[in-house]
């Protein structure tokens, strides 16, 4: 049911998407299809489909639709420790957007997307605004957007309450010369309204009693993000980016990811990656509580941990047609939850786009 | 929290600035810029998809935004 708090975050790409789709010819278009797997040792797997188009109309405005199914299946420590069953669900989003090259050459989008599980429902409305300088060595982008989220409970339709995200964005990029490029993007969001798992519970008094989790009802973080992209030779590119994150709840992270790409002769290219990210935990989380306090939460996302993350990815194209598949592993250590010490996931994915 | 990351902000806008005004990249000699691997951004879908993976398990959002334009190859 988290998943429905990444439609909030999905805005953040739409300044590049929009300004990528006006620079298309009139009536040019793209349809991309993707399948992506992730699968882990705490039983948990995750199939998400993607379909998304999009059209440049003779004047100069592009609409996109895009359309994912998750299937979510999981037995992981967390729901064994709930004593229910394994669960099973899907989740299904579509959205649509526009972009638009207004006056003095801004480009500005909106879009609106909803989705729907048997808990949750939500629905997010954002837009943009972003515009180059300078010949194109400086860009700017501005970004926001609003979800509202209808929380629920299976099998329990007394149960209902709301949670609402607001995501400002901003973000530059800058050529430092003809084969540097620098970016930076600051996030801020704020939500207010029901945080916690209507499923998950603490345990008080060395295991005795079991309480519901409590989350604070508002939320403010934050993130910044700077990134360098260079050529390191004529088919190699070279990208790396650090990010800070804060919260008031007290958590705090740092990510260091890196990519080298080479091209491949005509038509095939191949890219490296490697992510590493380390978190600190919330200033209310503990395993287990002795006793009951104003907030509580045993929610290991909330808890200290780091991962590492590597992988690649091979893609094809000729023409208008590309292809590409994708292979990462990820490993987690969980520095203060003893249910489970850590886990290694992979993930894989295959994608196809015809370009016209 | 929030006045640190303004800080972060006016430092980041203020090295920005210093740097627009030092050097242009004229279009003709952006076509390393331009060149397929310097694409070491995943697509829309793929970020998309990984945003599935990380902002999920992980207790932390946002910042993925440092993409975009101002690649002066278009």
């Amino acid at each position: 049911m988290r998943l429905q708090l990444i439609g909030a975050c999905v805005l953040l790409f739409a300044p590049a998407a929009g300004a990528q789709s006006l620079e298309r010819e009139p009536w040019g278009g793209a349809v991309t299809a993707k399948v992506a797997a992730y699968q882990d040792d705490d039983d948990t797997t995750v199939v998400t489909s993607l379909v998304d188009g999009e059209l440049r109309l003779s004047v100069p405005v592009a609409i996109g639709v895009h359309a994912l199914v998750d299937a979510v299946s999981s037995a992981s420590v967390d729901v064994v420790s709930a004593a229910t069953q394994r669960w099973t669900e899907e989740r299904v989003e579509a959205g649509l957007r526009s972009s638009f090259r207004g006056p003095a050459a801004i480009d500005a989008s909106l879009g609106v997307s909803g989705s729907t599980e048997n808990d949750w429902s939500s629905t997010t409305v954002r837009g943009s605004v972003g515009r180059d300088f300078a010949e194109k060595n400086t860009r700017l982008d501005l970004a926001a957007g609003y979800t509202a989220n209808r929380v629920g409970r299976a099998r329990d339709p007394g149960f209902e309450d709301d949670l609402g995200v607001v995501v400002i964005e901003a973000g530059a990029t800058q050529l430092l010369d003809p084969r540097t490029l620098v970016g930076v993007a600051a996030t801020l969001s704020g939500s207010r309204g029901f945080h916690a798992s209507p499923y998950r519970t603490v345990l008080v008094g060395g295991g005795r009693f079991g309480f519901p989790e409590t989350l604070p009802d508002e939320r403010m973080r934050g993130a910044l993000t700077v990134r360098v992209l260079r050529s390191l030779a004529r088919r190699i590119g070279w990208e790396a980016s650090y990010r800070a994150y804060a919260d008031d709840w007290g958590v705090r992270s740092q990510t260091l990811a890196s990519s080298l790409a080479f091209e491949l002769g005509r038509s095939w290219d191949l890219r490296l990656r490697a992510r590493g990210y380390y978190q600190w935990a919330a200033a209310f989380y503990r395993e287990e509580y002795d006793e009951p306090l104003a907030y509580m939460t045993s929610d290991r996302e909330l808890a200290t941990f780091w991962d590492v993350e590597g992988g690649l990815k091979l893609g094809w194209s000729s023409g208008p047609f590309a292809i590409d598949a994708k292979a990462d592993a990820i490993v987690y250590r969980f520095v203060d939850f003893a249910r489970l010490e850590g886990r290694v996931a992979l993930v894989s994915s295959l994608g196809a786009a015809f370009t016209w | 929290m929030v006045t640190r990351l303004a800080r972060c902000i006016a430092l980041c806008a203020l090295l920005a600035a210093t740097a627009a005004g030092c050097v242009r990249v004229h279009p003709w000699e952006s076509e390393t810029l331009a060149a397929r691997s310097m694409r070491t951004d995943p697509d829309p879908a793929e970020r998309k998809l990984d945003g599935h993976v990380e902002e999920y398990r992980e207790g932390s959002i946002g910042g993925s935004g440092a993409g975009g334009g101002g690649c002066g190859c278009n």
